[in-house]
């Protein structure tokens, strides 16, 4: 019995293994084991052999001792990815070190919480943070702010004046954005539903509610039948999507407000042969989404500009460490996708970003 | 009259067995009283009621002169009476002071802190008066067996005890450390505390025992100084009865050796071995913890041995597990039935078919019709009392629950069957009934071994018997030659060779 | 013996599945007043294939929790297999060989969750909670946490073909696991022996029957049907999300035990844990369409399954 107990399960590991080299072997050679944090740090060497163009700082020798820790929501998700490269090629524009690092679900503060205090202790020059909860991240931010590190936001808000600056889309214009394309592709008639991700989010509501002001604006013949908020997991997702089409069988449109209910509303309409028949306005641009719009399931996707946020994100937050003058906020805008211009240069940098 | 406790008439009876019958006893301060008997004469159950555990249905117990009722067992502590039990009462992960106080720790600080320093002093002091070299800050789990049993002995002290219950206490101490209680315990004596001293090891009460009770099925038999008789009569007394007429008749002539176990050693077996014959029924006697479940179970594969070999008719054979054991065609009914042997929660029929499942499928499909068949035969064969096959075993009665079990293995057609304690917890008809099975299948050809603690079951139905004691074999007897003197000699590891009385 | 007490005596694992049974029937007759379209074809199949992935989970489950142990590792592990049969795809393998290579992989997951349990002796709860962990981390890892497009256009009918136009192949998938499983479970000696070891280990194995074999089956039977629900997911969204299918455990572990299996082990039916998949499929459908939030829903999930984790233990106070 032992031997034939050693013997098959060596077998058995040989088989895993294998199949794991197979599978690593795939996705572009990946630095992150864990994808949680990766560190991009760029020698002076680099950074004075390429014109550095875009940057307002000039790089110089002190900059790469200046540790810039970033702190995105989660790293799960291209959206996040696009961040990281924006980030990354910044610091290396500008020669700085920084760092990247999320909690691996979008709800989990508590691990952000402890990714941005192990930053304070290994002495970070400026903090950058996506908050997860603009009331639950007041106390971090403050703790940050007694250290004496400067801070700032990107992607989404906390209720508190300490940031000096942030950089957003304007999430609410992104819904209105949503609800323009849905209003136009609807031709102003129809009963319409949106499905959310994640209630407790601000800048979720704000992508739903500016998506319903406008069309309450605009399209004032549109009726409104329901906001449904799911909680973020792709299977869930489905069944709500599908349950709202059951129950409203004469719904026209829908819009959704973040790439994996974007998924599930695709795949539903795909699955029941309503492709084209509900109209479907997304959000966020991704391989698997741009899919939709190829196929004529989803007509139009809300895009952010997420490799332009985390580009800015890093050189803002050099300039509030330099203590230049920053505006109060900064939009990196979004724009809306469909199949006009899928193809085109500038929405395939943001489907497809450059990542080092 | 100093008699410290006096015990009159205790009668305490259990859902279908009378423990105690109008017992008296008495205790006198000062005094090693030795307390003997077999399993199951009362022995544990009166002192149970003594430590107010159990509640005597008649009789009285007078504490110094006084009635004396004992509700619960820290009530009895507080009287004065403390038991040491077998297994200690001792949590290891604390220290011997936090043991010997606990619940009762000296506090500071409004009543809120336990005080250690106070603790630990008190705790010195009381080793000291012992002539103890253990310090209070040790871990229990760090202390030797001897030294946790001295640790509760002090504990006892601590309560103030004036009578002490000593239940075996030497079965895990070496001589020195038997010695060593024994100079304890005089001291104890010198200063008035009064030892019930339970024991089946003579040779010791003959050391330190002042007095000798003798109890038998519930009852008092004798009680007189330890001065004033012999070790023999104290024996017959201990057995006197005469075996009754409750044995089927056995007329088989065993056939050749089919199952030697040779040599098996483990933790609790030092080089045992026995052989049995086709047809033969080989008891095994001794006394609680002499090893008889460790060895056969070690036989069945069911423990791990360091060394021994088993050989089946004529060929060793490798037993490593009891999938090995049952491959062989070996069968074993353990002491525990509800425990170790039956699925509890599942049908009569599951439990039947338990063992034997995979002969009555193809492929690994059961054949539902095969199945039906043979569990009816069993059900019939043995006169099991049940409903219907689908029964819940828990539900039937402590006699058909271990016909369901032998059912078990007759599915098997083992040609080694192991009881043990085959009729514990079941009434005298279905005792009746569980002998005749016995007889049957040796009469059929299989080796049967049985271990009990019912002498007259073993004198009824072996035709060998086996005695162990710690761990080893001290004796064997052909069913001609033993008698419940000489087993139970043999059982105490005596070297006097008794004649017959 | 009189008539009633036969009655409770015998047919235990009837009477469980008739309470089940009636539970659904009530509810399905609340959201049917409630929404006019819950009785709908479209709707009831809809339930179907929103219920297959936590009913074929819960095959695996009930499996485990019969034999006594129990298996925390399967939510990771649907994510797990199907980040591995997209990637596999994406290697260039074909579909078909890509499915049957992940079944292999949730075997072997099930595998060396058995011999955690077995050869090192941990118990049950730590070891697969490690599992847990260490799987979705690994799915995590191999991916960089994106999700692996799956290119293959035909590889989405898996999941989302209907048959006849109406029965999503999920529900069929449901269905047949679900005769295999409780043909497994009652009708071969190593499904019979899983009830014998979960109801007492030490019998079991002092009757010959090998306790290790057991264990090794039933985990094994867990990841390949965790797998084989990871599969189907990665069909139905033509990607494999590293994030998905977390704490789909508890959903699985409460269908099984609603259904009547018990978290002692020795009892448990397959049909059984059917209708507990089936009751919360309704219960999430009923409420969805209801527009109540997912909130609420979740407390109600969390409402019934404690109410019948409660009857469970009436049920084994009753006995022992």
């Amino acid at each position: 019995m032992k031997g034939y107990f050693a013997r098959s399960l060596t077998f058995l590991m040989v088989i895993l293994l294998t199949l794991s080299m197979a599978a690593c072997s795939s996705p572009s050679g990946s630095t992150a084991t864990a994808g949680q944090s990766t560190e991009a740090t760029q020698a002076p060497e680099s950074s004075t052999s390429e014109a550095a163009t875009e940057a307002t700082a000039a790089p110089t020798e002190a900059n790469k001792d200046i540790y810039i820790a970033v702190f995105p929501k989660g790293y799960v998700g291209d959206y996040w990815q696009s961040v990281e490269a924006g980030a990354k090629a910044a610091a290396a524009d500008l020669g700085v070190t920084i760092t990247f690092e999320g909690p691996e679900t979008e709800t989990d503060l508590d691990g952000q919480i402890k990714l941005i205090e192990n930053a304070i202790n290994k002495g970070a020059d400026v903090i950058a943070i996506a908050p997860l909860d603009s009331k639950g991240n007041i106390p971090i931010v403050e703790e940050v702010q007694a250290a004496g590190i400067p801070v700032i936001t990107f992607n989404s808000t906390v209720d508190s004046d300490i940031p000096v600056t942030g950089v957003e889309t304007d999430n609410w214009a992104a819904g209105e954005l949503g609800g323009q394309a849905l209003g136009d592709i609807m031709q102003g008639q129809g009963k319409y539903a949106i499905l959310g991700a994640i209630e407790a989010l601000q800048i979720s509501r704000d992508r739903c509610d500016g998506a319903q002001k406008y069309i309450e604006d605009h399209y004032p013949d549109m009726e409104h039948v329901t906001t449904f908020y799911s909680d973020g997991d792709l299977n869930t997702s489905l069944a709500a999507a599908a349950d709202i089409i059951t129950a409203n069988p004469d719904l026209a449109g829908i819009f959704s407000n973040n790439e994996t209910t974007t998924i599930a509303v695709a795949t539903v309409l795909e699955e029941r042969g309503l492709a084209g028949k509900i109209k479907h306005v997304g959000f966020d641009a991704t391989k698997q989404t741009e899919g939709y719009i190829k196929s004529g399931t989803t007509q139009a996707i809300v895009t952010q500009k997420p490799y332009d946020m985390g580009y800015l994100t890093v050189k803002i937050a050099l300039a509030v460490y330099m203590k230049e003058k920053v505006d109060a906020k900064y939009d990196t805008g979004c724009a809306l996708v469909d199949m006009s211009n899928v193809d085109s240069a500038e929405m395939q940098a943001i489907i497809n970003p450059p990542v080092n | 009259m100093d008699e410290l406790l006096q015990v009159i008439g205790i009668s305490k009876e259990f859902p279908g067995v009378k423990a105690l019958s109008g017992v008296d006893f008495s205790l006198r301060a000062g005094e090693v009283h030795a307390l003997i008997g077999e399993n199951g004469a009362g022995k544990s159950t009166l002192m149970k009621i003594l430590t107010g555990i159990h509640k005597a249905d008649a009789g009285e117990l007078l504490l110094k002169g006084k009635p004396y009722l004992p509700q619960t067992p820290k009530y009895a502590q507080q009287n004065g009476i403390s038991m040491i039990y077998q297994e200690f009462n001792l949590i290891p992960d604390l220290t011997v002071a936090e043991n010997i106080y606990l619940s009762r720790e000296p506090r500071r600080f409004y009543n809120l802190l336990i005080d250690d320093a106070k603790m630990n002093r008190e705790t010195q002091a009381l080793l000291d008066s012992l002539n103890l070299q253990i310090k209070p800050t040790s871990k229990i789990y760090d202390l030797s067996v001897a030294e946790k049993q001295m640790v509760e002995i002090a504990k006892a002290l601590v309560e103030k005890s004036d009578i002490l219950i000593l239940d075996e206490p030497t079965s895990a101490l070496s001589e020195n450390e038997v010695q060593k209680l024994f100079s304890i315990i005089r001291m104890l004596c010198k200063q008035g505390v009064a030892i019930i001293y339970i024991s089946h090891r003579m040779e010791e009460l003959s050391e330190i025992a002042d007095r000798v009770t003798v109890m038998r099925d519930g009852r008092h038999i004798e009680t007189a100084n330890w001065a004033d008789v012999t070790i023999p009569k104290l024996i017959s007394l201990m057995v006197g009865r005469s075996i009754t007429d409750q044995y089927p008749e056995r007329n088989v002539a065993p056939g050749d050796v089919v199952f030697e176990a040779n040599g098996m050693t483990n933790q609790k077996l030092k080089n045992v071995s026995l052989q049995v014959r086709s047809g033969e029924v080989l008891g095994i006697a001794g006394l609680m913890g002499a090893g008889r479940t460790e060895f056969v179970r070690a036989i069945f594969g069911a423990d791990r041995i360091q060394a021994g070999q088993l050989i089946k008719n004529g060929s060793p054979i490798r037993v490593k597990n009891p999938v090995d054991a049952v491959r062989h065609k070996l069968a074993y009914l353990p002491e525990d039935r509800k425990k170790d042997g039956l699925m509890l929660d599942l049908e009569v029929d599951t439990n039947i078919l338990a063992a034997s499942l995979s002969s009555y499928a193809t492929w690994g499909v059961v054949n539902e019709k095969k199945c039906r068949e043979v569990v009816e035969e069993k059900i019939n064969d043995l006169a099991i009392k049940t409903p219907s096959p689908r029964q819940i075993v828990q539900y039937l009665s402590g006699g058909n629950q271990q016909k369901v079990l032998i059912g078990r293995w007759l599915c098997r057609d083992s040609e080694v069957i192991i009881f043990d304690e085959p009729t514990r917890g079941i009434d005298v008809g279905a005792k009746y009934e569980v002998y005749c099975l016995i007889n049957e299948l040796a009469a059929a050809g299989a080796a049967i071994i049985m271990i009990s603690s019912e002498m007259p079951e073993i004198l009824g139905m072996s035709d060998r018997i086996l005695v162990m004691c710690e761990g080893k074999v001290t004796g064997e007897l052909s069913r001609s030659e033993a008698t419940q003197e000489r087993i139970l000699s043999m059982a105490s590891n005596l070297a006097i060779n008794l004649s017959e009385n | 013996m009189s008539r009633s007490s036969l009655l409770k005596n015998m047919s235990n694992n009837t009477k469980q599945t008739m309470t089940v049974v009636i539970a659904l029937l009530v509810l399905m007759v609340v959201f049917s007043i409630a929404s006019p379209y819950f009785l709908q074809t479209n709707n009831l199949m809809t339930i179907g294939l929103q219920t297959s992935i936590t009913c074929i989970t819960g095959y695996g489950l009930t499996f485990v929790l019969i034999a006594g142990a129990v298996d925390l590792s399967v939510g990771s592990c649907i994510a797990f297999t199907g980040v591995m049969c997209a990637l596999l795809i994406q290697a260039g393998l074909s579909p078909s060989l890509a499915v049957v290579m992940t079944l292999l992989i949730g075997g072997l997951v099930g595998f060396l969750n058995a011999v955690m349990v077995t050869k090192m002796r941990m118990p049950p709860f730590i070891a697969t909670l490690g599992a847990l962990m260490a799987l979705r981390g690994l799915a995590l890892a191999i991916t960089e946490a994106k999700p692996v497009f799956i290119d293959v256009p035909n590889f989405k009918l898996l999941a989302q073909y209907r048959l006849f136009g109406v029965i999503p192949l999920p529900v069929i998938y449901m269905l047949a696991l679900g005769l295999l499983a409780s043909f497994l479970l009652r009708k071969t000696v190593i499904g019979r022996n899983v009830f014998a070891v979960g109801s007492n280990e030490e019998a079991a194995r002092l009757s010959g029957i090998s306790v290790f074999k057991i264990q090794i089956f039933v985990y094994v039977f867990s990841g390949v049907m965790a797998s084989v629900a990871g599969i189907i997911l990665a069909s139905r969204v033509t990607s494999g999300q590293p994030a998905i299918a977390s704490g789909y455990e508890a959903n699985a572990i409460a269908a099984a035990v609603i259904g009547g299996t018990s978290m002692r082990g020795g009892h448990g039916s397959i049909i059984g844990t059917i209708f507990g998949a089936l009751i919360l499929g309704v219960l999430m459908n009923g409420l969805n369409l209801m527009n109540i939030s997912q909130n609420w829903q979740m407390f109600a999930t969390g409402i019934v399954v404690i109410f019948a984790v409660y009857i469970d233990k009436l049920r084994s106070m009753q006995g022992v």
